[in-house]
């Protein structure tokens, strides 16, 4: 059956399933065959654009809260935060027992201890970074089961409260502490999400969504008691799950909900995303548009429930974790990829993590192990801190443009910004892919700059490699590798009739800014 | 190295120490029926022999444990101790816990619910060992110029005889003895060899490393303790010396004073190495524990006592030139906001640097930090920590105190006082310290208001000589009106727990270190006041 034929099929099937937007995310025809040689993309720089929030960069996770406190945290958040939008951080755990919120009593009367919550959130906000406050997990003075431990190495209890009275006198005494040590007018500009991924391993709950949705809504008017400015939302599912039935609870019981917030990684399988209940499965959409995908679906589900207007915060996706993939060049494609076809369908979408100081499966042992993060353990810049530093130039507006290859925004400036970049999908062809721009309304000597991350480019492993790949590098090393990784001044090109060819190999990916004015003459 | 002890100062010391058992010294001020207060008339001469004064009390810092180190709020502690005393290197318990990662022969990646069944994704980490956060921790330390005293301890719950062996500290370390000594052995040889990799053995021949923490209580669960602990000590120290007989290495690191004198016959007999002797004690040890006796010792003396005894053992052992490292004191082994949060710890100190001069190589104040959690996460800042900085980096009078004895000398002069020490530096330029030590006004774990200062004040008249009669003065002043944030503590209503920012900002402030007062001696004389649980340290310029 050709490629052709076979998606006209599907788009038959999708249509009939009424999910026509589900199209798009189909597997090119191209796809697995070869790229076309050289692709031709028209770009007329007053043409009408749509806004373009930087909804991928704008928060990010991390390893849990206790992580907060260490300095190589802080020293990750930093850099982060200096290259990105970076304005809200999200991890778990902060009334896990390591930050001795909740103790009892000799008398079993419960006792909290905001000290280090305190120094979390201080912490966060003296980097000019917000939480998002993840309500997770359970005391275990607090638990129902004190022996409901999650395999993660610190071993949070999973279990639901002893007493909901209890959970709701803690939630508002946190929430009301928060408010009197950072004012109404900081914290309502939280947000504040009930749990982690309860349908999955991270809620003890029987059943699972009914016990959660009585957690939810428990959380959720607490919270508002303290102030109803306080933004609740929920249910922090994995792999998109659960959002039709949380909003209609939500709706029949007047609970107050200000967001819907779920996850979903790009190396899920396309089942589990979008449900068995539709007929594309894991050959028709790649791996790096799925999570988008699910985002679509998500925010149809709230389109067509009794609550369209909550937005929509994607708090964890990553990009294919395959072979240490999250190391490599790679993910700036497959970044951009995500970019690309989420916007519109999602208010944030949060990169987990931002940091690779993280210990869900234990402390690092190695700097390079395909972890989440952008920097790797020790402070090291990854492809993907410099692949989020060259998308952070976008534009704040976005044109219309018919390529899966790249993203055209315009600055307020007039300036372009336009990210180009080869996608080589984890199960798809990698072969070298030649584009040229077709530029109008812009001047002939117009000040063209150009930036890559690839193989050979801001690819930190080249230089780790060359040193002998030490498994335990030390500080000189680290400032090392960050040194020949670091971006170089932008290239400056010019116009040749007005286009601008770019030859790109696998999994580069390139950020071209052509100035609105003439250069500048000496 | 630590010069070697002197015989001559240790028997001045124990002189001394007979004639504190005499009745009318016995008593202390605050039981005095009279009020009047008495002048002490002291004559110090600038030019009068010396004795070399190595600031023995400041060189060394405890700490909480190894993987409290990664902490931001650590680190900046860190560098303000450093800055205010100098100090060396620090001394944290439980570099082997399993939070820091070391030991983990099984360990494999977790495989995470989104990709469960995918492969390529989990890779197993067949390594037996892993440094990555045991380089964080010392790297952290010598980027702020500050050692390590490596106290090798707990056990990995992997490699404990009883995995279900945990102390009852916050963090619960395993003090079971492990399963298997050629495991021990071997990790402690990979240890060892993996710093000397990473940081060259010109620097890691001038760390400490001391086995195990406190074998003679809980913190060893050894049957019976003192032959276990024995095994234990000979692996160990073999361990490390075929790394390189470079390294130092040292114990028993017993708590109230224990164990020497056993402990260096054992060391003889087994011929294994040892390069110090190392233990602990608090000022309110009893002197059943330390001394076997049945004797009341008054705070201000316990710790010259039992650096006394472990002086003496020392001395008529086969090793009499050893090194002696008490790597734990202070004035309390318990939380007493009386003692450790208070100015108390002003003369307290001096008073026992005063005896235990020439006695004692280093003594490593417990601790540094109130960064700090074995009984927990802290609530509130002042609840009788250990540390010199409470939560938030709040300075305590006993960081301030530090930071006036650190002006002392590198000599000391001769002087017959208990309320004074007399030093120069090698330019001739004088630096006294002065105090009023009055026992603590309230102990245990709650606060006792004071009603009244604790002591009459203390009158000194001073007469300096071959120093010029118009000399200018310095004095930095450490009591209840001087670098006291308890005083403002106090002043807020001792709330709770839970302080607003601006609380926090101005208890930092008001921890601050007083400004120094100027002077000038009038013919050579100077009179001064001291309040009771004050300390005073005057600096005599000699141009």
């Amino acid at each position: 059956m050709g490629v052709v034929v076979k998606e006209i099929l599907y788009v038959m099937a999708i249509a009939s399933w009424g999910a026509a937007f589900l199209v798009g995310w189909l597997v090119p025809p191209f796809a697995g065959a070869q790229a076309p040689p050289a692709e031709q993309i028209t770009v007329d720089a007053h043409a009408p654009a749509t806004p373009f929030p930087h909804f991928w960069e704008s928060m990010f996770g991390s390893g849990r809260a206790a992580l907060v406190l260490r300095r190589s945290f802080q020293d990750d958040l930093a850099a982060v935060k200096s290259a990105t939008d970076l304005h809200y951080l999200r991890f778990h755990a902060i009334l896990h027992d390591e930050l001795g919120v909740y103790n009892e009593d000799e008398h079993g009367n419960p006792v909290y201890n905001f000290t280090y919550v305190d120094q979390v959130y201080d912490t966060l906000l003296e980097h000019g970074v917000r939480p998002v406050v993840e309500l997770s997990f359970m005391p275990k003075k607090l638990a129902f089961n004190p022996d409901a431990l999650h395999p993660f190495w610190y071993k949070q209890n999973v279990s639901p409260p002893k007493s909901l009275q209890r959970w709701d006198d803690l939630i508002r005494a946190l929430g009301q502490h928060l408010v009197d040590r950072y004012g109404i007018d900081e914290v309502s500009q939280w947000y504040f999400e009930v749990w982690n991924e309860p349908n999955i391993d991270f809620w003890g709950g029987i059943p699972r969504l009914d016990s959660y949705l009585e957690l939810y809504a428990h959380t959720a008017r607490t919270l508002k008691s303290v102030s109803p400015r306080l933004r609740v939302g929920g249910p922090a599912t994995a792999a998109a799950a659960w959002i039709p039935e949380f909003l209609a609870y939500t709706a029949e019981n007047h609970v107050p909900v200000d967001f819907v917030s779920t996850h979903g990684y790009d190396d899920e399988p396309v089942e589990r995303l979008l449900g068995k209940d539709q007929p594309l499965r894991d050959k028709d959409i790649i791996q790096e548009d799925r999570t988008c995908a699910a985002a679509a679906h998500v925010r149809q589900q709230i389109d067509a429930s009794p609550t369209p207007h909550l937005p929509l915060l994607w708090t964890e996706w990553n990009v294919p974790g395959k072979d240490k993939l999250r190391d490599t060049p790679y993910v700036g494609p497959a970044l951009a990829e995500a970019i690309r076809t989420c916007d519109g369908h999602l208010d944030m979408l949060s990169f987990w993590t931002f940091s690779d100081v993280f210990e869900e499966g234990g402390p690092a042992t190695e700097p390079f192990q395909g972890q989440f993060g952008l920097r790797a353990t020790g402070g090291i810049n990854k492809p993907s801190f410099y692949d989020f530093a060259l998308l952070h130039h976008l534009g704040s507006e976005r044109l219309a443009i018919p390529s899966r290859n790249a993203i055209v925004t315009r600055l307020a400036d007039g300036t372009l910004a336009i990210a180009v970049w080869n996608l080589a999908p984890v199960d798809g062809p990698a072969a070298p892919h030649q584009v040229t721009l077709h530029l109008t309304g812009v001047p002939a000597s117009a000040a063209v700059s150009l930036q890559r991350v690839d193989d050979d480019h801001s690819n930190v492993l080249k230089s780790f490699t060359a040193m002998g790949s030490p498994r335990y590098p030390s500080r000189a090393q680290v400032e090392q590798m960050n040194r020949s990784s670091a971006l170089p001044a932008p290239a400056r090109l010019a116009l040749k009739d007005n286009t601008l060819t770019l030859d790109l190999t696998p999994n580069e990916l390139v950020l071209v800014r052509i100035g609105n004015r003439k250069e500048a003459t000496r | 190295m630590p010069p070697a002890p002197r015989p001559l100062r240790a028997a001045a010391a124990i002189a001394l120490l007979l004639s504190l058992f005499t009745p009318q010294l016995f008593a202390s001020p605050a039981a005095q029926a009279s009020p009047a207060s008495a002048v002490e008339h002291l004559t110090i001469d600038a030019t009068a022999p010396a004795t070399p004064f190595p600031h023995f009390w400041e060189q060394t810092f405890g700490s909480g444990r190894a993987i409290l180190s990664l902490r931001e709020s650590y680190r900046n502690d860190l560098r303000t101790v450093k800055e205010a005393t100098g100090f060396e290197s620090v001394r944290f318990h439980a570099i082997f816990h399993d939070e820091v990662g070391l030991y983990d022969p099984d360990r494999r990646s977790i495989e995470f619910a989104q990709t469960a069944g995918q492969s390529g994704t989990a890779t197993a980490d067949t390594s037996v060992y892993n440094f990555s956060y045991v380089d964080q921790i010392y790297d952290g330390l010598l980027a702020n110029h500050v050692r390590p005293f490596v106290e090798l301890s707990f056990m990995p719950r992997k490699l404990a005889s009883d995995p279900n062996a945990s102390h009852p500290f916050w963090y619960h370390p395993d003090v079971s003895p492990p399963k298997d000594y050629k495991l021990w052995d071997d990790m402690i040889r990979a240890f060892a060899q993996h710093l000397v990799t990473r940081y060259g053995l010109d620097e890691v021949a001038q760390w400490k490393f001391e086995v195990w923490n406190e074998p003679n209580l809980d913190f060893w669960g050894g049957n019976p303790k003192q032959s276990t602990y024995w095994e234990l000590y000979d692996h160990t120290a073999r361990a490390i010396k075929s790394v390189s007989p470079r390294i130092q290495i040292g114990g028993p690191a017993t708590a109230q004073a224990a164990w020497v004198g056993v402990f260096l016959q054992h060391v003889k007999d087994a011929n294994v190495p040892l390069d110090f002797a190392s233990t602990h004690v608090y000022a309110n040890d009893t002197a059943k524990d330390v001394l076997g006796t049945n004797e009341q010792i008054p705070r201000d003396q316990m710790v010259f006592r039992a650096v006394q005894k472990v002086h003496t053992e020392i001395a008529r052992s086969p090793f009499p030139n050893l090194p002696l490292i008490f790597s734990e004191y202070n004035a309390s082994y318990s939380n007493e906001p009386n003692v450790t949060d208070s100015t108390f710890i002003g003369p307290w100190l001096a008073n026992t640097i005063r005896q235990c001069d020439g006695l004692v190589s280093n003594m490593a104040y417990w601790s540094f930090s109130d960064v700090f959690e074995e009984q927990g996460v802290v609530r509130s800042p002042f609840y009788g920590g250990f540390g010199l900085l409470a939560a938030d980096s709040i300075p305590k009078p006993s960081l301030n105190v530090f930071r006036a004895l650190h002006k002392l000398g590198s000599q000391r002069l001769s002087l017959a006082s208990e309320s004074a020490l007399a030093t120069k530096d090698p330019s001739g330029s004088l630096a006294l310290a002065l105090w009023n030590y009055a026992p603590p006004q309230g102990i245990g774990p709650k606060y006792t208001p004071a009603h009244g200062p604790a002591a009459p004040a203390k009158n000194f008249s001073l007469d300096l000589r071959h120093v010029p009669a118009d000399a200018t003065v310095e004095i930095l002043r450490v009591d209840e009106d001087h670098g006291n944030v308890l005083k403002a503590f106090n002043a807020m209503g001792r709330p709770p727990g839970d302080l607003t920012l601006q609380q926090i900002k101005d208890l930092q402030a008001a921890g601050q270190m007083a400004p120094p007062e100027r002077t000038r001696l009038r013919n050579g004389h100077l009179d001064l006041t001291v309040p009771a649980y004050g300390l005073a340290v005057l600096l005599v310029q000699r141009q």
